[in-house]
């Protein structure tokens, strides 16, 4: 009788230590997600996030979503550098490796190919005047692949968007040529459910706001 | 049995309770501070528990902080970018770890020292590269022509009178040109005296420039002074059409990109015929045959698994016949008329074997035929040749080269990003020169010429802010049956401040000239220069600062006489000489938004005494001091590009340098001084379709104008064999206007396909 009740308490154990780690995984992954707001506020703390999701990645070894967002906050962080122009290589080659990584375990992944239109729009701002009529194809690429692989995703058109909103009108930029796709991004934001708790969910408000800045106008 | 009921309990309470113990309640804190090998703190630190969730960022102080409720052997991971990582083991037990690491900043090709005394790198890749090729594209004074461009870098002279690079008191056969490696012989158009002319090669051809005004690589020889290397672009980004029309030519050329694009294929086509725009601008000299040139290239390019292969060909033809008053008579006109055939064509193999090696093998083959008749013409356009002063003005000569060249450098790459290249190259070269004189009489001459060389170089880096380039190389000359050896050294020094210092010296060779060969002298070694060069340079926020100074010491050069044909020979090679100067250049693309500029001032001090100079003098290519200014602004909203440069230079001396039977030398009959140089040159780049990104077609309207202010330029003097006549050398038109327009039709529909999307 010992014997069975410690031998099914360790298997119940076994199992919830099982259960614990995927558990844990989620766990760590929502508590990074929670404190996203918070950090993003100045770049070593959206750094921070990066460290942390790259922590996870590499303990994981085989969940793509942690490459993801650790490429994805190493971008963004690179948004706000002051000296983008000196460093905005080097960063945008080390999201490119983790980004690879994502793709091998999740290969056309809408979500990692917006983030790297992402990272090579970082690239292209090291050096515009030169550089974008060589890279600007490549971002266009990246973009047109994301909206391929899952037509549903607002995040490519919501990036495109932005992207114009900030481009000069004679240089085909402006708020016209962007509401057109911010407006695209806000109908799929308005039926996207992302498919758990951790999958990406960001741009949402970010669309709204980059219409309202275009309605302003 | 209740005991035993409540032992049991007990038991699986006090398991339970020492998992959850064990699980959740027994963390560590594991702490400590981050710094560099200087003592100073490194933030932005990530530390991780390796195969876990658990870690920190090392904060601006360098501390960091994190529990965990692992227990066990551990590898705690320290990494940042720009240092190389540290792994530390930690036995994570019941009590808090204080931990410290010390991180050694990596050498990457970001942070380093790089040795940069005596070159201008240009490049499309690289950051922190003085000029980009769109740079020589806008440049308004060189009108899309590299080594126009390269005349507002210090160093080099403002000479019109004959084509390529005279750089630090040397002369332009002393600057060689190399397209990825291989040796260009010809890189310049065919011209007719007293007239430069342009290079043969579109600058859309090379992503990357190095232009070396000394103390090069050993890696090239056979140039006393100067040293570009052209690199070639790679795979072009799409397929794509093109077409241009200016007032001077017409070209067309298409290039393929495969659809899996690891290779591509083009080839373009190109008329030029001055007929047009010397209609409008008038020019001094009657052009009897416009200029026109016929200019056929192919190219291709497949990336293999680990290099890449290009393959550039090349074909053109011109024509030009020109006549001017002749310089010893009053009513006689000089009739000169030269015919070119030029092929080149190269293949090079980058390729990469592994275990740190790489090759890059080249094989260039090219072959160069020039036909020139000169006529002494009277009102009726026949010959005149009497009086036999008169009958030797009446000449033809035909040249035809065939150049060959074989090379391969093999790199290995040492640990940290230290470098070891060695190579080897053969050049041959068989080049016919047949003098025809008035009465028909032939003189052929052919001079051959087999030259190895070996060299091998380093790059080493003592540590991030020191590194030397040692470098040697050794040729055999089959002409000159001799060897030399060339070392070549340079050592640059990282301040704290990001700025540097570098010194570079060396020993460049160099075989004489075909046109004083052959020679009836035999002895005759390499001529020599050694440089001595030291810049320091600071490069900050789109602002660049250099400056140079350098002393150039040349020995056995050639000294030239008359041989019975009354043509010029090779007599010695006791020649000496030297130069001096000091160089500033200063870029700023920050200062005023939008603007960017250049500046460039070189001051020389050089003296030679080679060719026929009597005596030790200033030779007539070098200008005391040359400078440039060089204004660049693109206006987005009006979608063009402005663009301006001046160049000023000192008067340079002149000589008119006459062979004296009675006194059996060369005597000075004549000296002076020109008037100073002036130029001021003004171009407007128009992009109509900029960010249009719907159209099918990009167009570039192009309009220059050069010596917009019609400043007289001097080059120097022409004197008459006969009469001491002097005539000055002056550009065919003091100013020239260029329109043009350049389409590109893209094959790519990358961005019909988002649009449709929509």
């Amino acid at each position: 009788m010992k014997k069975i009740i410690l031998l099914s308490a360790c298997t119940f154990l076994f199992a919830l230590g099982a259960f614990a780690q995927s558990d844990k995984y989620m766990g760590a992954m929502k508590k990074i997600l929670s404190t996203v707001d918070e950090a993003m506020k100045d770049v070593s703390s959206i750094n921070s996030l990066a460290d942390g999701m790259e922590r996870i990645a590499k303990a994981e070894k085989t969940q793509w979503l942690p490459y993801y967002y650790a490429a994805f906050f190493k971008t963004n962080a690179a948004f706000r550098l002051e000296n983008l122009a000196d460093d905005g290589d080097q960063v945008a080659d080390a999201v490119t490796r983790l980004l690879d990584i994502a793709d091998s375990l999740s290969p056309n992944n809408s979500e990692i190919s917006t983030v790297r239109a992402m990272a090579t729009t970082v690239k292209m701002m090291v050096d515009p005047q030169s550089r974008y009529m060589t890279i600007g194809q490549e971002i266009e690429k990246n973009l047109q692949a994301a909206m391929k692989q899952d037509p549903t995703n607002p995040r490519p058109y919501y990036f495109k968007g932005t992207s114009l909103q900030r481009t000069p009108e004679f240089m085909g930029g402006g708020c016209d040529a962007a509401s057109k796709f911010l407006n695209t991004a806000k109908e799929k934001f308005m039926v996207a459910k992302p498919a758990s708790e951790i999958s990406p969910n960001w741009g949402m408000e970010q669309t709204i706001e980059a219409l309202k800045e275009c309605e302003g106008k | 049995m209740a005991t035993s009921t409540s032992w049991r309990r007990r038991t699986i309470l006090i398991f339970v309770n020492l998992l959850f113990f064990n699980c959740l309640y027994a963390q560590i804190t594991i702490s400590g501070f981050v710094k560099d090998s200087k003592q100073k703190n490194v933030a932005g630190v990530s530390i991780t528990l390796v195969d876990t969730y658990d870690g920190a960022t090392s904060a601006a102080d360098g501390s960091f902080k994190f529990s965990t409720t692992e227990k066990g052997k551990f590898i705690l991971e320290f990494t940042v970018s720009g240092y190389n990582s540290v792994r530390e083991e930690v036995i994570i037990e019941d009590k808090d770890i204080v931990i410290n690491a010390i991180l050694k900043e990596k050498i990457t090709d970001l942070n380093v020292v790089t040795i940069t005394a005596g070159s201008f790198e240009a490049s499309d890749k690289k950051k922190g590269t003085v000029l980009s090729s769109l740079d020589i594209v806008t440049t308004a004074s060189a009108n899309a022509d590299i080594s126009a461009a390269l005349k507002t870098l210090p160093g080099t002279q403002q000479i019109g009178e004959a084509e390529g690079l005279f750089v630090r008191g040397g002369t332009a056969n002393e600057s060689k040109i190399f397209i990825d490696g291989q040796l260009v012989n010809n890189f310049f158009n065919s011209s007719v005296p007293g007239i430069a002319s342009r290079g043969r090669f579109n600058p859309f051809l090379f992503k990357g420039t190095i232009f070396s005004a000394g103390g090069y690589s050993a890696l090239y020889g056979q140039a006393l002074s100067s040293a570009l290397n052209l690199e070639s672009i790679d795979l072009p980004e799409k397929t794509e059409a093109s077409l241009g029309v200016s007032v001077l030519s017409l070209s067309a050329g298409i290039q393929k990109l495969a659809k899996n694009k690891k290779a591509s294929w083009g080839f373009s086509y190109d008329y030029t015929d001055l007929s047009l725009a010397f209609a409008v601008v008038k020019q001094n000299q009657d052009f009897f045959k416009t200029p026109r040139t016929h200019t056929l290239d192919a190219n291709f390019r497949i990336k293999t698994k680990k290099g890449i292969i290009k393959y550039y060909g090349y074909l053109s033809t011109n024509s030009i016949g020109v006549r001017r008053a002749d310089i010893d008579s009053v009513q006689l006109r000089n009739s000169f008329d030269i015919r070119n055939l030029n092929t080149f064509q190269n293949i090079t193999w980058k390729n990469n074997i592994g275990s740190g090696w790489n090759y890059l093998a080249g094989l260039s083959f090219s072959t160069n035929k020039d036909d020139i008749k000169n006529d002494l013409i009277n009102d009726a356009d026949q010959q005149v040749t009497t009086p036999i002063a008169y009958a030797f003005k009446n000449f033809a000569l035909e040249n035809r080269a065939t150049y060959a060249q074989a090379r391969i450098v093999f790199e290995k790459r040492l640990k940290g990003l230290n470098k070891l290249r060695v190579g080897t190259e053969q050049f041959y070269s068989n080049e016919d020169i047949t003098f025809t004189l008035y009465d028909g009489s032939r003189f052929p001459t052919n001079v051959k010429e087999n030259l190895t060389a070996f060299f091998a170089e380093t790059d080493f880096y003592l540590s991030k802010n020191l590194a030397a380039k040692i470098g040697a190389r050794s040729e055999h000359s089959g002409f000159l049956d001799e060897w030399n050896i060339a070392p070549r050294v340079s050592v640059a020094y990282k301040f704290k401040d990001n700025s540097q210092a570098s010194i570079a010296s060396g020993v460049f060779y160099q075989s004489p000239e075909r046109r004083y060969l052959p020679t009836s002298i035999s002895d005759i070694a390499y001529a020599k220069a050694t440089h001595y060069i030291a810049q320091y340079q600071k490069f900050k926020n789109d602002r660049i600062f250099r400056t140079e100074v350098y002393y150039k010491d040349y020995n056995n050069l050639y000294t030239i006489g008359n041989n019975s044909l009354g043509n010029n020979e090779l007599l010695n090679n006791q020649g000496t000489g030297y130069a001096k100067g000091i160089e500033f250049f200063w870029r700023d693309k920050k200062t005023v938004k939008g603007l960017d500029y250049w500046i460039s001032y070189s001051y020389i001090d050089t003296k030679r005494q080679f060719l026929n100079f009597p005596m030790s003098m200033t030779p007539n290519f070098a200008a005391t001091h040359t400078a440039s200014l060089v204004l660049k602004k693109f206006i987005l909203p009006l979608k063009t590009g402005f663009n301006a440069s001046y160049s000023v230079a000192s008067g340079r001396p002149y000589y008119n340098l006459q062979y004296d039977a009675a006194q059996n030398k060369t005597i000075i009959k004549d000296n002076g001084k020109t008037i100073p140089f002036n130029n001021l040159s003004f171009s407007v780049n128009y992009l109509p379709n900029l960010g249009k990104t719907d159209k099918k077609a990009f167009a570039v309207w192009v309009l220059s104008l050069n010596n917009i202010l019609g400043f007289k330029q001097v080059y120097g003097y022409d004197y008459g064999n006969i009469n001491n006549t002097k005539r000055e050398i002056t550009p065919p038109s003091r100013s020239f206007v260029f329109l043009g327009c350049f389409l590109s039709f893209g094959v790519d529909r990358t961005q019909d396909a988002i649009n449709n999307n929509l």
